[in-house]
């Protein structure tokens, strides 16, 4: 077992350098750069701009940054001196340990051309939170919608009521995302006014500065009215996590119930109602048990798609997230963003897949892996 | 996802910092316009008393919260970004020395008079001039420190600085200053050597010598005022920045040291957050909800949506802007497919063909004003002129008359045996103006002109720099890949902004491609009235210089290639509660009065 | 059942026993229907197969025909009251707008609507089509031939696949097409973003299929290596092939809706379903719901259809299906 974790990490590795040559890539085929916001300007003149060219190391050969922007090379070096660092130690090797401390495996994804001068890490950090509370929330309310139509569809299979929510299902998973995030924006918000249209946070509901999710202000005031915050953030989430929710829980319940039901017709089912259990408990003991393999072996799959696929709900409803923010850093033409987010949207998914293929190796005892 | 034009925010800046003299005759609303005689009579053309007068503050404390949909970019207004949303957001934490009023005036802000040559301010000295700044006595930075003349003197040093990266005043205005007198005091001398029209736009901000000083002068950009580090700034105005949650709010406190030196009374608001909405339809949606104060960056293209909302009319603030909707025509590469003759022929021929009424009506509903002016009604140095009127009939006997026949599918071809098929260009986030383009194609089919409208992200397709993508990307106007361009300037209140507009060694294609003159006008005369603009500061030879480029502008012989459509309406939301919120059509933006506001 | 010259077609027992009651005289004749042909019987009694089918084609006969009906004429403003029929000048009709009309320029809704069907449909069904092709191309070949060649297209595979796809396209065409490409532009780079998936389905088949009997006695024969391939193997991956295929158009014209949407899609100019929203957006506020409503509409009733569709070709296909 242990091996076979050990060998899935390790041929992870070249994918992961796959994809940072990729993103990087990608972002090459792009115009502009950090110098496009200067370029209305009349009276910069034409040194100071190539002042900042040199600063951002847009002048080098793009194999050399890319070496400076994975960690592998030196940005203070010269020649062949680049790949050693400062303390005479190779660069990609941990700052700790004498290597650098600039780049991706370093930790440092650049600075926000667009956020003047603010880390990466740190504009992303602000932003990860914010995701992670509507992308937690969501997950779980979306497991359990699914949970709850998948074994009452497959209970009830074939009857009505299986049909509407099989049709129900159909209908969901069909509406694209941030549509159906603007028709409840129309008829909750616009028309009722019960809910409000965008946002995370109500700033007015603390009269000191300083309040926003995540910030020392927010805590101590939860902490002081803790169902206020808590009633403002669920008023904020709702609508949000009702859209995400609806077009997975679509596909998910449908699985969910074909698992069920093949769960229900083995014979581990029958005898157990052979035995004398009642009906109830065969169900939601035995066969719930085997039908939820599948799913929880396919969360670690949802994961990552649950924060891209956040990217059309979070630009519908103004939340302040990660998706939103690589939609304004891909509009900005913001590159280092971009490609942090890449970079750890990969990983995520990277991360996602092992967990899920780990996961199916503990739990199947059927599979064998050397 | 739509982005105000920088374009629109360059100028703003350009004129911040070479703003100057120049003051309406009147308020806003008050339709008094300056006499329409060439020569106009040396009136006091006084810039310095202005009609505003804030309510007595009956109340203090609270939070305010004030919205937008653009987030700025730095704390660095006008120094290493243009956008008119940083002025708004930081303008009042870093001060100036004085500002622009609502009504086109200038009342003191860091100084205590607002120094022309009607007031003895300014004195000329042969080609050069004295100007006299007195700072306020007592009057300190955030951290405690005073405000005296070597912050200013330090700033002419640091602003030419040769190892500035990234700061956009360049060394315009700065360059004639020979040296400041005043030492630690507060009543400056600033010596120039030539007389600079613009001189009321600098220092604008005036930033705290021994902040810095703290760092090199290429590091400033980045590590002063940063983002994540606001605390550790160094502010002048009534509030000042401490957090900024990107992509959701900034938050403030006072400023200490502003209200008891300066304003000397108790702060208006205890807190003040400024809040980011995704889009403006989001931001009213917020309003309207009152989960905000004032809500800011509106425009004429609102105003019905706000109605339809169902925002209370007592809530709507909207006044005539500055601002001014134009189409931008490529003189340069008219002559290079038509010929000289032919360009000039076609130029003035347009000029006759805009329907500009019906422009108005579908597009913006009518509650614009039409103009063929680039000046606002409400500037000093405004001309009356007589616009040229839509006649079709005219506009094709041009055409003929120069030698443009028309071929079987309607089009014309010019004398030269080249199809008059134009490109035309604008940012694709803002709907309307594809609208507007689409609308002028219809319009221009009924001269023979075939007009293609090509849609393309503002940065870097429409105004992205000359070495930031190759030399055919279409639409680009830095390299002139485009016949016609819509977007928004801003001719502001110091007349000195058109100058690198319309001064033709401006046109990018030349020199080191960081000039402004899109249109790629090049006529002489023009070039010498803005020659002699730059060095006067009597406000009287000064408006006659521009009564002159006004007639040059609007003449259709004259085939100026570029042609107004109609002034923007600045439009702010603001509560009803609040108070002194005066809705400021300048690039001062609408916070500029904030010490003053309060809610009851 | 079907007539067909004197003789009379069922298809199952029951109605094969009910026949004969009738007419004891008639004489039994088997026919063996090929795989494909029992697919198709199959499909064609699936109720939400036909359902789903007449939804979508109804949507196609739309995209072909409506914008010869009612063509939007870029680049020139007509006004509302005018119908445009190519090659004649334009007619004044008495017309009334029954999705409404946009604001400003007040375009008739259904002329965008049906216009952005037949443009989304064509780009989405031109983008499945290559990225099948490329994906079947690809994974045939490292599912065969399986070793290094196999590996490395994998793991190429593998890292594209890692990457949320949205995000690439969204870089793509906001970098490559500037926001406002032509939509063949915007085709090809869902098509070169969107074989992954089906590379590594028809990898996993040609996996399983290659140890076939048939396929060594093939070689032995000295058939050649890419005919075994194309001709032998690859037709008996087509059913999940064809699946995947037409769940993909769907995918497309979500993935095409939002790109545009947020506006990093098609030119501005040209309709399609995302573009009309993207415009309709502002709208909303101003309290013009129908502009938003009807693309949207369109989308959900052509996924809608294609879902249904995509679902009774699988039970169609499945071969472990009881008729």
């Amino acid at each position: 077992m242990t091996r076979y974790i050990v060998r899935r990490l390790v041929g992870a590795i070249p994918t992961l350098f796959i994809i940072s040559i990729l993103i990087y890539g990608f972002v090459l085929l792009a115009p502009g750069g950090p110098t496009a916001a200067f370029a209305m300007n009349a009276k910069m003149t034409a040194e100071s701009r190539a002042l900042i060219v040199h600063r951002w190391g847009l002048d080098q050969p793009i194999p050399v940054q890319y070496c400076r922007w994975l960690g592998v090379c030196n940005p203070d070096g010269q020649g062949l001196g680049i790949l050693v660092s400062n303390s005479g130690v190779p660069y990609f090797l941990p700052a700790a340990v004498g290597g650098g401390n600039n780049g991706v495996l370093h930790l440092d994804l650049g600075i926000s051309s667009s956020k003047n001068g603010v880390p990466v890490t740190e504009v992303i950090g602000e932003h990860f939170p914010r995701t992670l509370m509507l992308a937690g929330v969501a997950l779980v309310v979306w497991l359990t919608l699914a949970l709850l139509l998948g074994v009452i569809s497959a209970v009830k299979r074939y009857t009505k009521i299986d049909g509407a929510i099989t049709v129900f299902n159909y209908v969901a998973y069909s509406f694209p995302t941030f549509w159906l995030g603007l028709l409840l924006i129309i008829i909750f918000s616009s028309a009722l006014g019960w809910l409000p249209a965008g946002g995370m946070w109500d700033v007015k509901l603390d009269p000191a500065p300083g309040f926003y999710f995540g910030s020392s202000e927010y805590w101590s005031f939860f902490s002081q009215h803790p169902l206020a915050v808590l009633a403002d953030l669920a008023s904020h989430l709702i609508l949000p996590v009702a859209t995400l929710v609806a077009v997975s829980v679509a596909g998910d319940s449908r699985f969910v119930r074909a698992s069920m039901i093949d769960a229900l017709r083995q014979d581990f089912v029958r005898t157990a109602g052979a035995k004398g259990v009642t009906e109830r408990r065969v169900i939601f003991k035995h066969a719930l048990r085997n039908a939820l393999l599948p799913v929880v072996t396919n969360i670690g799959l949802e994961l990552p798609f649950l924060f891209t696929g956040a990217i059309a709900t979070e630009t519908v409803f103004s939340w302040p997230g990660m998706g939103k923010l690589f939609i304004d850093s891909v509009g900005k033409f913001d590159y280092p963003v971009v490609m942090g987010i890449s970079v750890i949207t990969a990983l995520l998914v990277v991360g996602g897949n092992l967990l899920a293929d780990i996961v199916y190796a503990i739990v199947d005892p059927r599979i064998s892996y050397g | 996802m739509r982005k105000r034009l920088t374009v629109l925010l360059a100028i703003a800046a350009i004129v911040t910092s070479a703003c100057t003299s120049s003051s309406a005759t009147g308020t806003p609303g008050a339709t008094t316009k300056p006499s329409v005689a060439p020569s106009p009579t040396a009136v006091a053309i006084d810039i310095s008393t202005t009609n505003y007068k804030p309510e007595a503050v009956t109340k203090t404390g609270g939070k305010l919260v004030m919205a937008e949909w653009q987030e700025p970019v730095t704390v660095w207004w006008n120094e290493y970004d243009n956008s008119a949303t940083d002025v708004e957001a930081f303008g009042f934490s870093l001060w100036s020395l004085w500002s622009a009023t609502a009504d086109y005036k200038y009342y003191p802000q860091l100084a205590t008079t607002v120094p022309t040559v009607l007031n003895g301010g300014v004195v000329l000295k042969g080609d050069g001039m004295d100007e006299t700044i007195t700072m306020r006595p007592g009057a300190m930075w955030s951290d405690g420190q005073p405000i005296t003349c070597d912050d200013l003197a330090y700033q002419v040093t640091w602003q030419m600085d040769a190892g500035q990266v990234g700061n956009i005043q360049g060394h315009l205005g700065w360059e004639d200053i020979t040296s400041v007198d005043g030492g630690s005091g507060t009543t400056c001398v600033v010596h120039f050597a030539k007389q600079y029209e613009g001189y009321l736009g600098l220092w604008s901000p005036l930033l705290p010598k021994h902040y810095l000083q703290t760092v090199s002068v290429a590091d400033a950009g980045t590590k002063l005022y940063a983002a994540n580090n606001l605390k550790a700034g160094v502010y002048s105005g009534p509030y000042m920045p401490t957090s900024w949650a990107a992509g959701a709010e900034i938050d403030y406190v006072p400023n200490p040291q502003f209200w008891s030196t300066i304003k000397k009374s108790t702060a208006g608001f205890d807190s003040v957050v400024f809040k980011y909405y995704d889009s403006s339809a989001t931001e009213m949606a917020g309003f309207k909800n009152a989960e905000t104060d004032v809500a800011m960056n509106y425009n004429q293209n609102d105003l019905a949506a706000m109605t339809t909302t169902g925002i209370n009319q007592a809530s709507i603030d909207s006044i005539d802007g500055t601002t001014y909707e134009q189409h931008s025509w490529n003189y340069a590469s008219l002559k290079t497919k038509f010929g000289d003759a032919g360009a000039k022929a076609l130029m003035t021929a347009l000029h006759y063909a805009y329907d500009k009424g019906a422009i108005n009506q579908r597009i913006v509903g009518g509650i614009a004003v039409t103009t063929c002016n680039f000046n606002s009604p409400l500037v000093w140095y405004y001309k009356e002129l007589t616009c040229p009127t839509t006649d079709v009939a005219k506009a094709n006997q041009i055409l003929d008359a120069a030698g443009f026949t028309t071929g079987a599918d309607g089009v014309r071809v010019a004398p030269n045996g080249k199809a008059v098929e134009l490109l035309g260009c604008t940012s694709k986030s803002r709907t309307y103006r594809v609208n507007t383009l689409t609308l002028l194609a219809s319009q221009l089919q009924q001269i023979g002109v075939k007009l293609d409208v090509k849609p393309v992200p503002t940065v870097p397709d429409l105004f992205g720099g000359w070495t930031e993508q190759g030399a055919d990307v279409p639409c680009n106007t830095t390299h002139g890949n485009f016949d016609v361009a819509e977007f928004a300037w801003v001719a502001g209140l110091d007349p000195l902004g058109i100058y690198l507009l319309y001064y033709s060694t401006y046109d990018p294609s030349q020199g080191d491609h960081s000039g402004v003159n899109y249109i790629r006008v090049n006529n002489p005369a023009l070039d010498q009235l803005l020659d002699q603009l730059k060095r006067t500061v009597d406000l009287n030879k000064v408006r006659t210089i521009m009564f002159q480029i006004q007639d040059i502008y609007v003449n259709p012989d004259n085939a100026f290639p570029e042609i107004p459509l109609y002034y923007w309406k600045t439009v702010v939301l603001k509560n009803t509660a609040m108070h002194n919120v005066v809705n400021n059509a300048t690039s001062a933006t609408n916070s500029w009065n904030i010490e003053d506001w309060f809610k009851a | 059942m079907v007539e067909s010259g004197g003789a009379r077609v069922v298809e199952t027992p029951e109605a094969l026993e009910e026949l004969l009651t009738a007419h004891p005289d008639y004489d039994v004749q088997l026919e063996s229907l090929n795989q494909r042909q029992l697919a198709w019987r199959r499909f064609k009694r699936h109720r939400m197969a036909r359902l789903g089918s007449s939804m979508f084609l109804t949507m196609v006969i739309i995209g072909i025909v409506g914008p010869q009906l009612l063509p939007f004429e870029k680049n020139s403003y007509v006004p509302s009251n005018q119908i445009v029929q190519i090659g004649r000048p334009p007619m004044v009709v008495p017309y009334f707008h029954p999705f409404g009309e946009t604001t400003q320029l007040q375009y008739d809704v259904l002329t965008l609507v049906v216009n952005g069907i037949g443009l989304s449909l064509l780009i989405s069904v031109c983008a499945t089509f290559i990225a099948t092709c490329i994906g079947t191309f690809v994974g045939g070949i490292a599912g065969y031939f399986g070793g290094w060649l196999d590996t490395i297209l994998m793991r190429i595979v593998d890292a594209l696949l890692a990457m949320p796809l949205i995000y690439l396209i969204l870089v793509a065409s906001e970098f490559i097409g500037h926001g406002a490409a032509s939509w063949f532009t915007v085709m090809l780079i869902f098509a070169l973003i969107g074989w992954l998936q089906t590379a590594r389905l028809v990898r996993s088949v040609m996996l399983s299929l290659r140890e076939e009997d048939y396929v060594d006695a093939a070689r032995v024969a000295g058939v050649s290596q890419m005919r075994i391939i194309f001709r032998h193997l690859l037709p008996n991956a087509l059913s999940p092939i064809i699946v995947a295929a037409t769940l993909s158009i769907a995918a497309f014209i979500t993935a095409e809706a939002f790109v545009s949407f947020v506006g990093y899609g098609i030119d501005p100019m040209t309709p399609t379903l995302g573009n009309i929203l993207n415009g309709a957006q502002e709208a909303i506020n101003a309290g013009n719901w129908w502009w938003a409503v009807f693309p949207g509409a369109a989308i959900v009733l052509i996924v809608l259809g294609i879902n249904f569709m995509g679902d009774g070709l699988q039970d169609a296909l499945d071969p472990r299906a009881k008729i």
